[in-house]
């Protein structure tokens, strides 16, 4: 009885085995629609199988001529407002209402002087080996700031010409802001243009989010001690006022990056706490809108954090290059690989007969289960990804094989089990420590290593009592 | 230390090999794959659909002895990417011709849009794996101390480094003598040498303090 119970669980665990290949190696279809479609998701492949975006990103030369201010030193201290003599927005009436005192005077400001100048993007000055550096650094800062990042960046030292290549996917455009994007921040009077703080005064940005009534995303700036002081002044400043007539004024700051506005306020208090928290876009009920806003505000809060791009860039061109790696390629290393697993399933099979056979059957549906695990963990493949998965298929064979030979000699299943495991575990304790280590890093040709390993070895140990049958 | 004959010729082949690697790093360097070394890139719109193999054959009659790799832009398949270490006016010429005679079209000089491509540094290549290698050489070192607390760690951990570094250095002389492309799988597979050494040296350990218990 004991004995037909075990022919039949063998069995199952065989035809389970078969499956699980059928599924991971041809796919499992549902008719969806009328259409039959694969529900087992594809591979994510990494830049050097998946293909590449090569953006070119070439110095700004663009040059503007523009009324600026000049302080009392003669140094550039914003960009005068073209309306900044005729127009107020009032909250109450939305529409524009007469001018305030304030920005009569706004056209001659005092301590400030106006001029007409030739506004370079970047300056001859500054156009220098070092600072192709230092933004070559910055922009590596921003991209690995990333959860999962792949990048290859190249720099000419002579034109300062930057070559970034991405992997393809959903992230390109906030990598290509990310690369483009200057950094400047400036506290301005809405009204006039005029700068009032900028980042030196700025200690730390950060995303900040709130569910109430739909989910409303902030940018909160946290000021230094010389910024805190000259917040507090605007803060008192900066405030809605109802005139005699009863007209109510208000008067505006804008928050710029990189000359953009991304918010427009004022204030309802004094600000004593050196912290403003500045509503970002609109509270919405889409939690998914709400993740695109986020990660926006978590970018900008990442850029205000960095260093300032001593260079501006532009982009110049855009290409998509696929792999190297081809479809004949691919089929040849397929080849190569089958042929292989045949080689060795044909080793185990002679050698160890029935078990071997088992074993066979059993390393082939890991080969297969482990790559549904791939799929369904989302693990980009990369090309060391792929040496990844080889070690881990080799040390399931190593198992096998020891495992056989032990069973071979002792004759006891479970002897033969317990003795192999604890002897390759105990072995390769520093692929498991390697394992979890590159798992939680960023990069994802180190990350998607670790991961491989992680689930191989994670699934070699749980699929290897299957040999207790 | 008493070493026998045949010891010290592996030895002295060992230390020779090791010199000849060192000499040739120090005066040419490694040879860096193509793609990760300054090179020029042609990319050429040919405007009907292109067959990789075709293009290969054409660069391999253009370029002859020149590394060169192909790569299609775009998702058309009309385009086509040539990296190659350098081009010269005639190789230009014959290329245009060759393409247009494989294509029947009527592609110039100017239909080639040659841009000189920066190198990658080996220091970016390197970067995203020194934070975890360190960290995976610092917990696998204290795992090693505690689980081989009852031995001479110190003398065990040291002929561990010594025979890691070792091959490694062997390895990165035969990679410069053989001038054999240097990418990031290369320096995978080093990773990979030194762990399968320090999977081999534990078990082997782990045998001698099984014994010792």
């Amino acid at each position: 009885m004991e004995k037909n119970l075990k022919k039949i669980r063998i069995i199952a665990v065989i035809l389970i085995a078969i499956l699980l290949c059928i599924v991971a190696f041809g796919g499992f279809y549902v008719k969806k629609q009328g259409i039959w479609e694969n529900v087992i998701p594809d591979f994510k492949l990494g830049m050097e199988l998946g293909g590449i975006r090569e953006l070119h990103f070439v110095l700004d030369d663009t040059e503007e001529e523009k009324e600026v201010y000049l302080d009392s030193n003669g140094n550039y201290a914003g960009d005068v407002k073209e309306d900044s003599s005729n127009t107020e927005v009032s909250l109450e009436t939305e529409e524009t209402t007469e001018t305030s005192d304030q920005q009569e005077d706004s056209t001659d400001i005092e301590g400030y002087t106006k001029e007409t100048k030739t506004i370079k993007s970047n300056n001859d000055e500054d156009i220098n080996i070092e600072n192709f550096e230092v933004s070559k650094k910055i922009i590596q800062q921003r991209l690995e700031k990333l959860d999962f990042y792949e990048y290859n960046i190249r720099q000419d030292t002579v034109t300062g010409e930057i070559i970034v290549e991405l992997p393809d996917d959903d992230n390109i455009e906030v990598e290509q802001s990310m690369i483009s994007t200057v950094g400047k921040l400036e506290i301005i009077d809405e009204q006039t243009g005029l700068i009032l703080m900028d980042k030196s005064d700025v200690k730390k940005a950060t995303m900040l989010a709130s569910s109430e009534n739909g989910y409303q995303t902030y940018l909160q700036l946290e000021f230094t001690n010389q910024g805190a002081e000259k917040l507090k002044e605007i803060s008192k400043n900066y405030q809605s006022v109802t005139n005699e007539d009863g007209t109510q004024t208000t008067n505006y700051i804008s928050i710029l990056l990189d000359g953009q506005t991304i918010s427009k306020t004022y204030f309802s208090e004094e600000i004593n706490n050196a912290v403003i928290q500045l509503p970002m876009g609109n509270s919405t009920e889409n939690y998914e809108e709400y993740l695109d806003i986020a990660q926006s505000v978590s970018t900008i809060a990442d850029i205000i954090n960095e260093e300032t791009m001593p260079l501006v860039y532009t982009l110049s061109s855009d290409n998509h290059i696929n792999s190297v790696i081809t479809n004949d390629i691919s089929m040849k290393v397929g080849i190569f690989t089958i042929a292989l697993i045949v080689i060795v399933s044909l080793y185990l099979i002679i050698r160890f007969r029935l078990e071997g056979l088992k074993s066979a059957i059993l390393s082939i549906a890991y080969i297969a289960l482990l790559s549904i695990i791939i799929r369904y963990t989302n693990i980009i493949i990369t090309v060391s990804a792929l040496i990844a998965m080889i070690c881990v298929i080799v040390i399931n064979y190593i198992f096998m094989i020891k495992f056989l030979k032990l069973l071979k000699e002792t004759q006891n299943r479970k002897l033969a089990f317990t003795q192999t495991m604890k002897k390759l575990y105990l072995a390769i304790v520093p692929v498991c420590i390697i394992a979890i280590i590159f798992t939680f890093m960023s990069s994802v040709i180190i990350s998607s290593i670790g991961m491989i390993l992680f689930w191989g070895l994670f699934m070699q140990a749980i699929y290897a009592c299957l040999m207790l049958l | 230390m008493k070493l026998s004959g045949s010891k010290k010729i592996i030895l002295l082949g060992l230390i020779l090999l090791i010199v000849a690697g060192i000499t040739i790093i120090v005066l040419k360097g490694f040879n860096v794959s193509l793609m990760y070394q300054q090179h020029e890139a042609i990319n050429v719109v040919v405007g009907k659909e292109i067959n990789k193999n075709d293009i290969n054959l054409i660069c391999k009659e253009v370029f002859k002895n020149k590394t060169f790799v192909v790569r299609t832009i775009d998702f058309f398949n009309d385009s086509v990417n040539i990296n190659v270490e350098s081009i010269t006016d005639d190789e230009k010429n014959e290329l245009v011709s060759k393409l247009n005679e494989k294509y029947g079209t009527s592609l110039n000089i100017d239909s080639l849009n040659i841009s000189t491509i920066a190198n990658i540094r080996i220091r970016d290549i390197a970067r995203p794996y020194v934070k975890p290698i360190i960290i995976s050489i610092v917990v696998i070192v204290a795992y090693l101390i505690i689980r081989f607390r009852k031995m001479n760690v110190a003398k065990l951990l040291g002929k561990l480094f010594g025979i890691v570094l070792l091959t490694e250095v062997v390895l990165a002389s035969i990679i410069a003598i053989a001038r054999i492309p240097v990418s990031p799988v290369v320096v995978n597979l080093m990773t990979i040498v030194a762990v399968i050494e320090l999977i081999l040296y534990i078990n082997k350990r782990e045998k001698e303090y099984s014994s010792q218990e």
